[in-house]
């Protein structure tokens, strides 16, 4: 698209353009109509539930004209105990630690795999470290366990015995988690991530390439100066996804693989783990409601600043 | 043009982590159909044989005159409350559920409005079951006088005891009358620690823990440390941690736990059903009644001598423990209640539903006592004990043949507590429910399983629960109390 254009000349190619990939938009229905039905059509929902006290009706529309306005009442336990300063900590440092080091293995692995000259071996790469993407959570927290376990785990049975170290109670001394944790996310992610990056470089031209060898460019500077800047759009559209989630926290991961853990909590609970370790047993869809619409809306207040600062910096990297 | 490029590609990906919602067709039944009671209920899990039982129990219904067709549905122990949650908040059409104080929680259910009130369909359409029950354990269900849910008709008192291995106190020929508190236990875990290296002595783990032998009657909820003492001696409200047999206990488990008689990571543990089905575990604490051994040799497959430790005692965990509620989406309440009825008292159609098809799921040893059947796997909710009425139910070969009759001497022996029927509103403290419910997994898992030290992480924990303003709670509990024990003049 040309960008001098007038405006409204783009206006009216507009149209006959959407005409002309007919096909292509009729493929984007199935995705905006379960989008529409599973994210956008909750909102209102969770609205309401998060400000009404809503009584069960069969009747969807009586359920939501019966309710009656409590205002913040559902939000309030969020900030109800000591540990408010420490959850919201832990949500946020192990977002910015996935975020960061996530980033910068996934683009290191993508660059090395496309660097092989195997082609075959680098789709066996691959497909090992895409594999744990599939494990669930529940999966990988008895991997973990077979791991750590005091008595029974391999680390302590097979590894620190032999080197003459005492057994480590891993799942009661809190030190070792943070760095748990993000070792397992990362392993988790790390293929899934990769080929996301793998396929941005695969779409580098050639030519690049092939003129820096000619000036006499090294491996390192090729990367540094092609690789790299050529790849920045994904890895900030990729980054600015992963802030707008940063009060979201992976479930599974904080809740199942330390085992739900009290002597972990410390550096373990989340917003997530908080809320459902409060909710599973008062069953209160109001206060699940505040929560997700709390995270949510810090969410978005820090996708627009940070969409806002890169504008600023380069505003064609900007998402919006 | 790029910008293009990443952006279906970013929208490629986001596509594909949308979970699919598969929508669930309602047909509306044409008058004439059989209308189709849905239930879903509690036990192990989905069956392979439903189906068949399912036919049956529709064939004999209508025979009996009611025009309709039940739908059977088991979720397992772990997911159901969850399950129950996500469908009872749809709103989504269904007859009957289960429902207690430990399982798709009833008190905030009824106050939510998911389930119908009974008592005037229960007068009309099932006053047997009714006549059944009793007065006073109707009234203990009841929230405010309404009857939410019918409870089952069982045992209704509960205490707490030990169960031991059978075939282990044989072996070391191990002297079990004398045990009359936890304490008396240490002699035998010496031999078995010494002669059995693979079991351990003793399981307290998270969710079946030991400490629930202080039998705190709780007021709030199972989790909440706000309870009174099991024994109607007094009407104060507390924080139970503050007890000194609180303190007491939490240091006996961790003594043993040194000694090695619990196991090293009891306390991230949760399945005690594979705990004791593994055969490495030597006793747990157990809820007991006449007949507990056998019916846990028949779901472990181990045998167990059961040991009472504590006088039986009818609470509110009783009368609420185990019921059926129906749905305020059930379109015809009244068949509903009229199928219940049957179900409570007719012999047939409760030992259909609880043990499957005679020939198949079981054989037939005399009248009243039954044994695995050869498809017995295809068919075994393990449900019997929540279902209606138990003292029409079968007995397995295994079981006392006077087992019903030594429930009801049980259910007259016990003591009613003086907060039977009582139900808090917890609407107006709420934010510090849930604060407290997350302070709970933090400290007591450890404190129970003797992990910890509780001369250290007793006084902690309480100064956190005070912290999140567990005081409150208990006051808020108090002031409930004493008007409830003013109007009801007990």
């Amino acid at each position: 698209m040309n960008e001098d254009q007038p405006v409204l000349l783009k206006r009216r190619y507009l149209f006959p353009k959407a005409r002309k990939s007919f096909v292509l938009f009729t493929m984007l229905i199935p995705g905006l109509v379960l989008f529409t039905l599973l994210s956008y059509l909750p909102v209102p929902l969770g609205f309401i539930y998060a400000f009404f006290d809503v009584r069960i009706n069969p009747n969807l529309f009586q359920q939501i004209f019966a309710a009656k306005w409590i205002g913040f009442d559902n939000f309030r336990y969020l900030w109800a105990t000591p540990d408010a300063w420490i959850i919201t900590r832990n949500t946020i440092l192990y977002n910015v630690a996935f975020i960061a080091l996530g980033t910068a293995c996934s683009v290191a692995v993508a660059i090395a795999l496309n660097e092989l000259r195997q082609r075959r071996m680098a789709k066996v790469y691959q497909g090992i470290m895409f594999l744990p993407y599939f494990f669930s959570w529940v999966v990988i927290s008895y991997l973990v366990f077979a791991m750590l376990s005091v008595d029974l785990g391999f680390v302590n049975n097979s590894i620190l015995s032999r080197l003459g170290i005492q057994p480590v109670k891993w799942y009661q001394d809190k030190v070792y988690w943070p760095f748990i944790l993000i070792f397992v996310n990362l392993w988790k992610y790390l293929g899934y991530n990769s080929v996301i990056y793998f396929a941005a470089l695969a779409g580098i031209n050639p030519e690049y390439y092939e003129a820096a060898k000619i000036d006499g460019a090294s491996k390192w500077k090729q990367i540094r100066h092609i690789t790299l800047p050529l790849l920045s759009p994904t890895i900030i559209i990729l980054t600015l996804l992963g802030i707008g989630r940063i009060f979201n926290t992976e479930f599974g991961l904080f809740f199942q693989v330390p085992l739900n853990n009290g002597a972990l909590f410390s550096v373990t609970q989340t917003l997530d783990t908080y809320t459902y370790r409060a909710l599973i047993q008062m069953g209160e869809p109001g206060m699940a409601a505040a929560a997700g619409l709390y995270q949510a809306a810090v969410g978005f207040v820090v996708v627009i600043v940070a969409n806002f600062i890169i504008r600023k910096i380069d505003r064609d990297k900007s998402l919006f | 043009m790029k910008k293009a490029v990443f952006f279906s590609l970013i929208i490629a990906s986001l596509l594909f982590s949308i979970p699919m919602a598969a929508a669930e067709g309602q047909g509306e039944s044409a008058s004439g159909a059989p209308y189709e009671i849905v239930w879903y209920f509690i036990g192990n899990g989905p069956q392979k044989d439903v189906a068949q039982v399912e036919a049956a129990v529709n064939k004999y219904v209508q025979g009996k005159g009611l025009n309709a067709t039940v739908k059977l549905v088991c979720f397992d122990w772990g997911s159901y409350t969850q399950k129950m949650q996500t469908i009872i908040a749809a709103g989504e059409k269904y007859d009957i559920c289960f429902t207690s104080v430990w399982a798709n929680f009833y008190r905030p259910q009824a106050a939510k409005g998911a389930f119908l009130p009974l008592n005037d369909l229960l007068t009309k359409y099932a006053p047997k079951t009714k006549a059944a029950l009793g007065k006073d354990f109707l009234e203990g269900a009841a929230i405010d006088g309404i009857n939410y849910a019918i409870p089952a008709n069982k045992e209704k008192a509960h205490n707490w005891g030990v169960i031991v291995r059978k075939d282990l106190v044989q072996k070391y020929k191990l002297d079990v009358s004398k045990i009359k508190k936890l304490e008396d236990l240490e002699p035998l875990f010496k031999v078995i620690k010494k002669n059995e290296p693979t079991v351990y002595p003793f399981c307290t783990i998270v969710g079946e823990d030991a400490y629930r032998i202080l039998d705190w009657d709780k007021v709030v909820g199972d989790n909440i440390p706000v309870s009174l003492p099991s024994d109607n001696s007094t009407t104060r409200i507390m924080n139970e941690l503050e007890a000194p047999q609180t303190m007491a206990h939490f240091k006996l488990m961790h003594k043993w736990y040194q000694a090695g008689y619990i196991r090293k990571d009891a306390a991230v543990i949760t399945d005690f059903m594979a705990e004791l089905k593994s055969g490495n575990t030597f006793s747990i604490l157990q809820s007991l009644k006449p007949g507990k051994d056998a019916e846990m040799e028949n779901s472990t497959g181990y045998p167990w001598i059961q040991i009472d430790l504590t006088q039986p005692v009818m609470s509110n965990r009783e009368t609420t423990g185990s019921m059926q509620a129906i749905s305020v989406t059930c379109q015809k309440p009244e068949m509903v209640m009229s199928f219940l009825e049957a179900f409570n008292t007719d012999k047939y159609l409760n030992n259909l539903i609880n043990f499957g098809i005679e020939g198949t799921h079981y054989v037939k040893v005399s009248e009243n006592v039954i044994k695995k059947g050869p498809n017995n796997d295809n068919y075994n909710p393990g449900t019997a004990w929540m279902f209606g009425n138990q003292f029409i139910n079968y007995l397995w070969d295994n079981e006392d043949p006077k087992k019903w009759d030594k429930f009801l001497a049980y259910n007259k022996a016990a003591l009613p507590l003086k907060d039977l029927g009582f139900a808090m509103n917890t609407e107006s403290v709420k934010t510090e429910v849930a604060a407290c419910l997350n302070v709970w997994t933090e400290y007591l898992p450890q404190l129970e399983t003797g992990t910890a030290d509780p001369v250290k992480l007793l006084p902690e924990a309480i100064a956190k629960f005070k912290a999140v303003g567990v005081d409150k709670i208990i006051a808020e509990a108090q002031k409930q109390y004493d008007a409830w024990l003013k109007k009801t003049g007990k």
